[in-house]
């Protein structure tokens, strides 16, 4: 994990070491009279320096907790602005991951039970669909109708009263997400504002992922209901959900968790799109802004961020699955 | 007499392989699945060569540019006998972008593809076969590439790759390109996309080396080469064709992705992504005029979505029938 | 007119896959009698049909096998029933009750993700959970709560309101006492299996057993509800030749311990002189002789009997192998399916199929050689 992780940071370092250190310069630069003096900025913080040197000194300041300064995000520095952000894509997340799995879950077997049925034709044709469409297109459109037409379920996190009151005194930050907390604070209308910016983000995300998850459940039961097991647990007399459910859909579930686990991390790693088209100010949105406006610490540490977090998911997953698959040993 | 004899050695010695290709055909033609899709891609390949008839370009200037046309307003319009999608924000025609767009949609595509086809095959197969460290090394390199959102990653490059590159500097030999930011969204797809290739391949290399037949045909005193072509590929290359087919819809989303957030093309280029990135004005600050302005993005948005359909639905369908495990039933 | 004393008869059973290639004819009018307390070999070359017939005894065949025709009868409790006119939940009444089933390769027959335990249980639950109900209701420190609800359990073991309460966390304490009766029960059987150390065996996964093992398992799982029938399907084809002998062995002393009747299904000639009372030899989707296992030895009567009787490998005797090979099922071709690499073959066998026929007493043979009608 380690090696991976440090790899991570080669990478990012790497892929930002190609920009002109002109460019880079211009980072540090605050009015337009310094534009002349470049070459002394450059000297100054050592961007013309060897590759070692330079991915050391950024190294020590990210052990530190020092990312840098986004200048997107009006000088602030990135990892405040990463840490505040971030639970707008975990309450994303949260909501949006349970039901993918369970549907993908709940789908996949069907269709896999009822292969080549008229069930199984239309959940794959539904998921296929699903995966084909673009999020963002999704996303305007279920705007356009459901919030620009209808005005029921609008975009960003919060507005209106809601907002002026959860950045007021008699607000409370007990978790970050306002869903749980405007039930800790005793505000459950907060908790339904909330929710109701949350029901589309959530219904592209689910719309669009599920489709992958399906794909992989059916294919994995399929293997498994074809496996001996099937035939010994029939000649025991079990009834066919029985037989389904304990030993197929056990055994087939085993690749899914993997998936899903892997699902989980990415989403937690920023959904650049669906936060930009819903104007959901979560890392991702920032990332999307910060890489426009060639922000370049943000990008990294935003980089960084995600990396780690892919590679700790990799991680769990490895153990989850020496859980649940008793024929490998953790090692 | 000889020739003839060989002649049906030849087709002796094919036979099955043919006999698993009309099966193959016809469990193509039995799932309408597949067949809705070969349709779909079929309609867009024809859309794409018959463009400038269709859409003719205006002479003079780049055929991947839309046609701006007076008056510069900045309202869209709604689709009219003058323009039949009707146009965007600034006035580009929406129908001209949308068919030339699929040109756009191709190439990337098939580009991308077929690049990381290449590299991904090369890398993966020789990593397989010979394992090693030279395995150990393509591995870890993968893993990092893996541990990263792709599209993230692809932001990253288009940033950083340079607008000029020299591909050769020899003497008095120097060769510069310049790299539009399209060409950057391109390599950078690629880069991100080949570890996916070299570890499947990777992943079957080794199933198979380890074969009885592979064996023998060493036994038998054959080259490498000659096994990694005669033995080896064709009973690797399956998933390969699955992979390729769903991942042309996958880049083609991607780079829409990119062009919506205003990466990639210019304003005004042939991209569907691109073209729906200037309905974005429209999103946060007037929800209303979305919906009567539908035309601006549900329309480019529809091409995207059936061209991506039409290559999952013939990858999948690809997977269906061509999956070992799964085919005899 | 049915024996008396007959378990299971098969009569005329019709067996067709449809696949893409055609339709294999695979069981051609299969006709079969086990008899009560008897160990009937059927034996025959690989492909030959002998493995469907002991599925479609379960009424197990998988699709694309449809069985088109016959009938399957099975004494239970001294009534009998055809298998293939019954619904689906009598046959799952029957299966790991009254017939059983062992397979070929154990390790593939267990659930990997599963412990022996667990999958002995299983089938314990299944059908005899009013015993279990009983034995926990015969220790003496049940809660007065848990009483009452295996009392519940004994006259309404599917009661729906015990299900619902065996989900909700803390209330399915209750469940832990027939847990241990289970388990308890499975480390006999696992004892009866001769496994010794049988409590740290009972709690391994599948992949920690060796083949033998695995088998015992298999066997212990079809013998825990001390079936009438026993169908085995070859098992001890994928074990060493060490062990071979440990099963079939264990599986001798079983019949005479559990007093099941067994269909054991092989190609191995010697296994069948080894442990069967009677034998039915099998080609090519029909049974084509039976009789008792020295008089087969002895006196074979059909051409392919003889062939595979002399082709067993004998020091200083020149190798006899049957000449040609089976024919495909697809397209069978009209009359005897042995007609074209029989040595004795006639004109009728080309045409029509042979009937069975009781030759000698308790003789059965499908010959034409052995027809008293007109040639």
């Amino acid at each position: 994990m380690i090696p991976t992780l440090i790899g991570v940071t080669l990478l990012i370092f790497a892929v930002t070491q190609m920009i002109d250190p002109n460019i880079r310069a211009l980072l540090y630069v605050t009015s337009d009279k310094q534009l002349d003096k470049l070459p002394e900025v450059i000297a100054k913080y050592g961007l013309d320096r060897p590759f070692y040197e330079q991915y050391f000194s950024w190294i020590t300041q990210v052990l530190q907790g020092n990312l840098g300064i986004s200048k997107s995000a009006n000088n602030q520095p990135v990892l405040d602005v990463l840490l505040k952000r971030f639970p707008a894509t975990l309450e994303l997340t949260l909501y949006s991951a349970p039901l993918i799995i369970f549907f993908g879950i709940y789908l996949g077997v069907k269709s896999a039970v009822h292969k080549d049925t008229i069930i199984d034709h239309v959940t794959r044709a539904l998921a296929i669909v699903g995966w084909s469409l673009p999020s963002f297109w999704l996303g305007i459109i279920l705007l356009s109708i459901f919030y620009g037409g209808l005005g029921w379920f609008p975009p960003a996190r919060l507005d209106g009263p809601a907002y002026t009151f959860v950045q007021s005194a008699d607000w409370h930050k007990y978790t970050g997400l306002y869903t749980i907390d405007g039930l800790l604070n005793g505000q459950p209308w907060i908790t339904f504002e909330a929710f109701r910016h949350l029901v589309l983000p959530v219904l592209v995300l689910t719309v669009i992922q599920v489709a992958l998850l399906i794909r992989v459940m059916r294919s994995s039961m399929l293997e498994s209901l074809s496996k001996g097991y099937i035939v010994t647990a029939k000649a025991k007399g079990l009834k066919n959900i029985e037989v389904i459910n304990r030993h197929a859909r056990r055994n087939a579930l085993i690749p899914v968790v993997t998936l899903s686990g892997m699902l989980v991390a990415g989403m937690l790693g920023g959904l650049i799109i669906t936060e930009t088209v819903f104007a959901f100010p979560g890392i991702g949105q920032f990332a999307a802004a910060a890489a426009l406006m060639t922000d370049i610490p943000a990008v990294l540490g935003f980089a960084l961020f995600t990396g780690t977090i892919f590679v700790v998911a990799n991680l769990l997953v490895d153990i989850l699955y020496a859980f649940i698959d008793p024929r490998i040993k953790l090692g | 007499m000889k020739g003839q004899s060989r002649w049906q050695e030849f087709k002796a010695s094919i036979a099955p392989s043919m006999k698993e290709f009309k099966f193959t055909l016809s469990k193509i033609k039995k799932s309408p699945l597949s067949v809705v899709g070969v349709a779909i891609i079929v309609f867009f390949v024809g859309l794409a060569v018959l463009a400038p008839v269709i859409a003719p370009p205006i002479p003079g200037y780049d055929p991947f540019m839309m046609p701006h046309t007076k008056p510069y307003g900045p309202y869209p319009q709604l689709p009219s006998p003058d323009h039949l999608f009707g146009t965007t924000p600034g006035q580009y025609d929406i129908f001209y972008g949308c068919v030339w767009g699929t040109l756009t949609a191709f190439r990337i595509g098939v580009l991308v593809v077929a690049c990381s086809l290449v590299i991904g095959i090369t890398i993966g197969g020789l990593s397989g076969y010979y394992g090693g460290i030279v395995d150990e090394l393509m591995m870890r390199f993968t893993d990092i590439i893996f541990a990263f959102p792709g599209l993230l990653l692809a932001i990253a490059l288009v940033l950083a790759l340079p607008s000029n590159i020299t591909i050769i500097n020899v003497g008095p030999i120097k060769l510069s390109m310049g790299l539009t930011s399209l060409d950057k969204v391109l390599i950078s797809f690629i880069l991100i996309g080949w570890p996916s290739y070299a570890r499947v391949l990777r992943g079957e290399v080794m199933r198979v080396k380890n074969e009885t037949y592979v064996e023998a045909a060493k036994a038998a005193g054959s080259s490498d080469l000659r096994i990694m072509l005669k033995h080896i590929f064709p009973n690797t290359v399956y998933p390969i064709i699955i992979m390729s087919s769903l991942d042309i819809g996958g880049i083609v989303l991607s780079a829409a992705a990119l062009g919506f957030l205003g990466i990639g093309s210019p304003a005004g280029y042939s991209d569907w992504g691109r073209l729906i990135s200037l309905s974005r004005d429209y999103i946060g600050s007037n929800p209303h005029d979305l919906l009567a302005y539908w035309n601006i993005f549900v329309i480019p948005g529809l091409f995207i979505f059936f061209f991506v359909l039409g290559w999952n639905l013939l990858g999948d369908a690809f997977r269906d029938i061509l999956d070992p495990t799964l085919r005899r039933r | 007119m049915e024996e008396p004393k007959s378990l299971l008869k098969i009569n005329d059973l019709i067996l067709k896959f449809y696949t893409y290639e055609g339709v294999v004819e695979a069981l051609d009018e299969v006709r079969l009698e086990l008899r009560d307390g008897e160990t009937l070999g059927l034996v025959g070359e690989t492909g030959c049909g002998k493995s469907v017939t002991g599925l479609s005894t379960l009424v197990l065949v998988p699709p694309p096998g449809r069985i088109e025709g016959g009938k399957i009868i099975f004494k239970k409790k001294d009534k009998r029933y055809d298998l293939l006119a019954q619904r689906e939940e009598f046959l799952r009444s029957l299966r790991g009750k009254d017939v059983s089933m062992i397979f070929q390769d154990p390790r593939s027959a267990l659930n990997p993700v599963y412990t022996v335990r667990d999958q002995i249980v299983e089938v314990l639950m299944r059908h005899k959970r009013v015993p279990l109900c009983k034995k926990v209701l015969l220790r003496n420190d049940l809660s007065r709560y848990e009483r009452y609800l295996y009392t519940r359990l004994l006259t309404n073991p599917r009661s729906f309101t015990l299900r619902i309460l065996s989900k909700i966390p803390l209330a399915n304490r209750f469940r832990r006492r027939i847990n241990k009766v289970a388990r308890d029960e499975a480390i006999n059987m696992l004892k009866a299996m001769r496994i010794p150390d049988p409590e740290r065996v009972v709690e391994m996964y599948p992949h920690e057993l060796s083949g033998g093992m695995a088998q015992r398992t298999v066997i212990a799982m079809a013998l825990a509800c001390s079936p009438t029938l026993l169908i085995a399907d070859e098992p001890t084809t994928n074990l060493d030749v060490t062990v071979q002998l440990q099963i079939l062995n264990l599986i001798r002393e079983l019949k005479k311990e559990f007093g099941s009747s067994i269909l054991y299904i092989t190609h191995d000639m010697g296994v069948v002189a080894e442990l069967c009372d009677r034998v039915a030899v099998m080609y090519a989707g029909s049974v084509v002789e039976t009789a008792d296992v020295v008089e087969v030895f002895k006196n074979p009567l059909h051409p392919y009997t003889r062939g595979l009787l002399g082709s067993i490998p004998r020091v200083g005797v020149p190798f006899k192998s049957i000449e040609g090979t089976v024919p495909s099922l697809i397209n069978p071709p009209k009359g005897c399916r042995f007609n074209d690499r029989c040595p004795y073959a006639m004109y009728i066998c080309s045409q029509v199929k042979p009937k069975m026929m009781e030759v000698k007493k308790e003789h059965f043979v499908e010959c034409f050689l052995y027809s008293k009608g007109p040639s």
